[in-house]
């Protein structure tokens, strides 16, 4: 039972809380703050409630227990969406007056799954939790504000001639009861006692009656009759339960000793023992739970106020809201379009861009324009290039270090040695040299002179000739060190 | 228009655009990796084509010290070897001219040599070089004579970048 209803007036951050009983009038001024509300008991003044309308606040009431009523609606489907369908016809057949003369409302659908079913709270006859045959399946329950419409146009006519025209016309019974909870939070354990809350006024007063958080039942009573109250907790009871534990809850007027109440509170106490607690301001309970409901989301809201009988100023502050949402949900989605579009054209662009660049600079590279893309385009240019290092390879090789370097090095190498040279070759890759020597030591020593000048050096030499001189051929090559 | 209908209106326009905004959003999203694919790859085209150009900027370079020389008077290298060596000991000069690029052609010469002094070919060799433009030893080869000492025959490859008629 964890979810929870939208606030019944969330486009006000002020509200006042209206509790009408006879000619005793209490109101409560509260203003939404944060999580909470801050509220001041304020005295009653129809000039300063419609001033206050006017510029925006909110104004409920809570409909008596008696013209209004709270019922429990089950439907044994798992999926909300079904039951939220079947609800008006399912609460049809537990009233006993056509749905049509009735203004209604549900509060937030709770599902209970058959995991939930064997820990939640025992059954009550009107109460949230699914039956036996529920727990196969699962079930969705919500608390049902119902008033005929007849009854409701009495009670807002009567607000009227009060200087009263409420946006909010919720049930007192249930008002009442989130605000215990809000107020004395309640222990949720399967054997945690019932608890009774008794708001008290100068003549009756309203008894709501629940388990953990859920809500039961609300009744009116009479401080003249305390076996009223006897009755209305023993309807609770399931058979099985021998006795009951109970926990009275009290607000409202006539509490002190030697009040009307104060003597109802001694003589049910009495017949039911159990914890007793009364709330801080009793008097104005209902007015600011009224409130509270009003201005913050939470458990089992409602407004009966709807449809035709709906105010029209709330009417139009909801419609504003709406329009409101609808505003800020279209600038999002125009953000949000706006910025996908934005970033699309942003990269379109900067492909458009990093492409000219290319083009522009192939073309300016190659001379020409390419008519090629991409990957081909890269083959033409490096074709082209290939082709253009070929065709400049004489300007290069005429910009290489001259050959005659090459000569100047070798001839000094041969004439510092006996030897004669009868054949020379130089070219780019090296030197070939042909000759003979009276020494046979003189083709080695030219090999390694040769090497010391940084050829790779292949020399033969051979035996002593007809001359008596040994001949050698020397291969020096730059190793590919020379360009 | 009432209050209510502009609600509805306004609230079904809204919904058709936030729920497209969030259609062209996720694309956007889901297409980023393509996206940066692509973008990556134009980058590196264009890494790619940099590397290129300095090549051709290179290859365009080496023209450059051969712009400032003079073609109008170039040395004939016949005369040259002649003065040098004699005519007599000139047996052949082959020239040949092949275009080369950029308005320029390369004459390969070859000159044939018969029983000269080969001393002398270096410094024949040095002043071919030092001419402007120089005309270049490309390679040699000498056969020195077996009955004559620091005589031969040499046969000189060389080459002039000369300008294109």
């Amino acid at each position: 039972m964890s979810s929870e209803s939208e606030a019944t007036t969330p486009w006000a951050s002020t509200c006042f809380g209206v509790d009408v009983a006879g000619d005793d009038v209490c109101m409560v001024r509260a203003e939404r703050s944060g999580r909470g509300v801050n509220w001041t008991v304020v005295p009653f003044d129809r000039d300063v409630l419609a001033k206050a309308t006017k510029s925006g606040a909110a104004v409920a009431y809570g409909l008596p227990v008696g013209v209004g009523l709270a019922t429990w609606v089950r439907a044994p489907f798992a999926s909300k969406a079904k039951a939220l369908r079947v609800f008006p016809t399912l609460l049809d057949i537990q009233l006993p007056f056509p749905l049509e003369e009735c203004g209604y409302c549900f509060s937030e659908a709770i599902a209970f799954t058959r995991a939930s079913l064997s820990n939640s709270l025992p059954a009550a006859p009107r109460g949230p939790v699914g039956d036996a045959a529920d727990s196969q399946t699962g079930s969705v329950s919500a608390l049902a504000l119902v008033a005929r419409k007849a009854d409701m146009e009495r009670q807002l006519s009567v607000l009227a001639d009060m200087g009263i025209d409420p946006h909010v016309l919720d049930y007192e019974g249930v008002a009442l009861w989130t605000q215990a909870l809000r107020e004395r939070p309640v222990s949720t354990e399967a054997n945690a006692p019932l608890r009774v809350v008794m708001f008290m006024r100068r003549e009756g007063g309203v008894m709501v009656i629940g388990r953990g958080n859920a809500f039961w039942s609300a009744h009116r009573i009479k401080v003249s009759d305390p076996l009223s109250v006897g009755r209305f907790l023993r309807a609770q009871m399931n058979p099985s339960e021998s006795s009951l534990s109970v926990e009275w809850v009290w607000a409202g007027i006539g509490l002190d000793t030697g009040g009307s109440g104060a003597k109802l509170r001694m003589e049910v106490e009495q017949r039911w023992p159990g914890d007793s607690i009364t709330l801080d301001s009793p008097e104005s309970l209902l007015a600011r739970a009224l409130v509270t409901r009003a201005l913050l989301r939470g458990p089992l809201r409602g407004n009966l106020r709807t449809g035709t009988m709906a105010h029209v100023g709330a009417q139009s502050r909801t419609q504003g809201i709406r329009i409101q949402s609808a505003a800020v949900l279209m600038v999002a989605g125009l953000l949000l379009c706006g910025a996908a579009a934005g970033w699309k054209y942003r990269v379109a662009a900067q492909r458009r861009l990093l492409d000219a660049q290319f083009t522009s600079r192939l073309n300016t590279m190659m001379g020409y324009s390419v008519k090629e893309k991409g990957s081909h385009a890269f083959l033409v240019a490096e074709r082209e290039l290939a082709d253009r290092r070929v065709r400049r390879e004489p300007l290069a090789r005429a910009l290489r270090p001259s050959l005659l370097a090459d000569l100047h090095r070798v001839l000094p190498e041969i004439n510092k040695r006996d030897a004669q040279v009868t054949h020379l070759t130089l070219t780019a890759e090296g030197v070939q040299l042909k000759g003979s020597s009276g020494l046979e030591s003189v083709g080695e020593k030219l090999r390694e002179a040769m090497i010391s000048l940084g050829y790779v050096v292949d020399a033969t030499v051979d035996p002593v000739d007809k001359d008596n001189r040994f001949t050698f051929m020397l291969n020096a090559t730059h190793g590919g060190q020379h360009e | 228009m009432s209050r209510a209908s502009t609600s509805t209106v306004l609230s079904l326009i809204s919904l058709v655009l936030f729920t497209m905004g969030v259609v062209l959003s996720s694309s956007s999203i889901l297409r980023y990796p393509v996206t940066e694919r692509a973008l990556t790859k134009a980058i590196s085209a264009s890494e790619h084509l940099a590397t290129l150009e300095h090549q051709f900027s290179a290859l365009a370079s080496l023209s450059e010290p051969f712009e400032a020389l003079r073609y109008d008077a170039l040395e004939d290298l016949n005369a040259l070897a002649s003065g040098e060596f004699g005519a007599d000991h000139i047996e052949d000069c082959r020239q040949h001219r092949e275009t080369c690029d950029a308005g320029f052609v390369v004459n390969q010469i070859e000159l044939s040599l018969k029983a000269i002094a080969l001393e002398k070919v270096v410094p024949f060799v040095q002043t071919c070089e030092a001419l402007h433009p120089p005309i270049r030893l490309m390679g040699c080869t000498i056969h020195a004579s077996t009955t004559q000492a620091g005589t031969g025959h040499a046969i000189l490859k060389l080459e002039r970048i000369e300008r294109q008629e």
